[in-house]
């Protein structure tokens, strides 16, 4: 790629001019859905943009120089990490698409994790200590599933190309893992029932407890962008492209928003386990089934 | 699970029972709204400010009368002062209060001028008694 081609991927599409409105959006679908099922009327459209310009008109607190550095860099990491993964998500492979690999994406789709528990030990706040402890405990637990549905995915494709693997082959295989990353996204996404690091009626917001202003903006905003990455890149592993850019565009954009209202509904429908609970649902059942889907990747591998 | 499903799809079928802003629910039954005085009715004797427990309501002595102040913003809503105004010129209104911009924008007051009381005519003496 390019680097005029890089920027301009970062930049306009899919990164910040439309990654940002589309972040909002995503946020608005997911409120929405959850209001509609608790029988709330909900947000109106532009309720997203809105709380973030309130929040940039806000004031953060200030921490000595070293804290205040690092809780203000760790959002914008988030921010700009997502925004790379997004440049990466191989929607129309057959137009140019990213020559790189899936290591890379999972790196950056995984690195805001990171960054939200460092946020939690940085603010020093006994909320988000315990917050970025309950966040390492499930990363640990639902990565072991998450990656080793990407490593099925990437045998059974015989390639770690995204450009490659973007071309879905209908394999039991292909759909086996994609099922697994999406079992996964609620606990990355810190949706319920895997809302344990953030649970506010026990330790208020976990590690963001000590944000506000920007910084806190930036944090949501990061939020939506991880709706946005996830369920493109769970999109874009699963649907059969029709060649035509529109159509595909079409496609692909139904089917991210059907996946955020599909895990927004079990968001609502579901209340918050407790972090042994969360922790043993990965490792119990989810370890079982990975090393399953391991073992059919490699027999069911082209 | 079955439960949880049926409700979800009960709600969806139902409709938000929420409403966009400005729209309110309707009021049902009784409600006590913000304390209207008629000032034509009030004898400023400050019964209604004496068990005001949140001092929402004060009435204070001025040259030619008294003036009778009302601060929605710290009112409970208790409706005490109702039930011990002696002349029942304190009601409470039956809607919600209005949505206000600016602080202490809902107080309101009172001057009411002394009433004149009413000439006594002159009783007649008694007769004393003859020894």
């Amino acid at each position: 790629m390019q680097i005029t081609t890089a920027i301009l991927r970062l930049l306009i599409f899919p990164g910040l001019f439309f990654a940002v409105p589309a972040a909002w959006f995503f946020l608005y679908v997911e409120r929405k859905t959850i209001a509609r099922m608790q029988q709330r009327i909900g947000p109106p459209l532009l309720q997203p943009f809105y709380d973030f310009v309130k929040l940039l008109g806000k004031e953060s607190p200030k921490y000595h120089h070293i804290q205040d550095l690092l809780l203000k860099l760790w959002p914008a990491l988030s921010v700009a990490v997502l925004l790379a993964a997004l440049a990466l998500i191989p929607v129309f492979p057959s137009k140019g698409g990213f020559s790189g690999d899936l290591i890379l994406l999972i790196t950056l789709l995984e690195l805001p994790s990171i960054f939200y528990m460092l946020a939690g030990f940085t603010s020093r706040s006994v909320y988000g200590k315990v917050g970025s402890m309950r966040e390492a405990s499930l990363s640990l637990s639902s990565n072991l599933l998450f990656l080793t549905a990407v490593m099925m995915i990437a045998v059974s494709a015989h390639t770690f190309r995204l450009s490659e693997l973007a071309v879905p082959a209908a394999s039991a295989a292909r759909w086996l893992g994609v099922a697994a990353i999406v079992l996964c996204i609620p606990a990355k996404l810190r949706l319920n029932p895997f809302s344990t690091s953030s649970a506010e009626q026990e330790i208020y917001s976990g590690p963001l407890t000590e944000y506000s202003g920007s910084d806190l903006a930036l944090w949501e905003l990061a939020h939506g962008l991880e709706w946005l990455a996830l369920s493109g890149f769970v999109v874009s592993l699963s649907f059969p492209r029709t060649g035509f850019i529109l159509a595909d565009a079409g496609i692909f954009a139904f089917l991210c928003i059907a996946l955020v209202v599909v895990l927004a509904t079990v968001a609502a429908a579901t209340a918050r386990l407790t972090i042994d609970r969360s922790v043993r649902f990965y490792w119990r059942w989810s370890v079982a089934l990975a090393v399953v889907f391991l073992a059919s990747a490699v027999l069911f591998r082209r | 699970m079955k439960s949880i499903v049926q409700l979800l799809i009960h709600n969806l079928h139902e409709g938000s029972i929420t409403l966009p802003y400005p729209e309110r629910p309707a009021i049902l039954g009784a409600y006590r709204g913000m304390v209207q005085n008629a000032p034509e009715e009030c004898t400023g004797c400050g019964l209604c400010a004496y068990v005001c427990t949140s001092s929402a309501i004060t009435v204070q002595r001025a040259a030619d009368g008294f003036r009778w102040s009302y601060d929605p913003g710290k009112c409970t809503f208790c409706a005490r002062c109702t039930q011990r105004c002696p002349k029942q010129s304190l009601t409470m209104m039956d809607t919600r209060p209005p949505v206000y911009q600016q602080l202490g924008g809902l107080k309101q007051f009172h001057d009411v001028k002394k009433k004149k009381k009413p000439a006594v005519p002159p009783s007649n003496p008694q007769p004393e008694a003859a020894n």
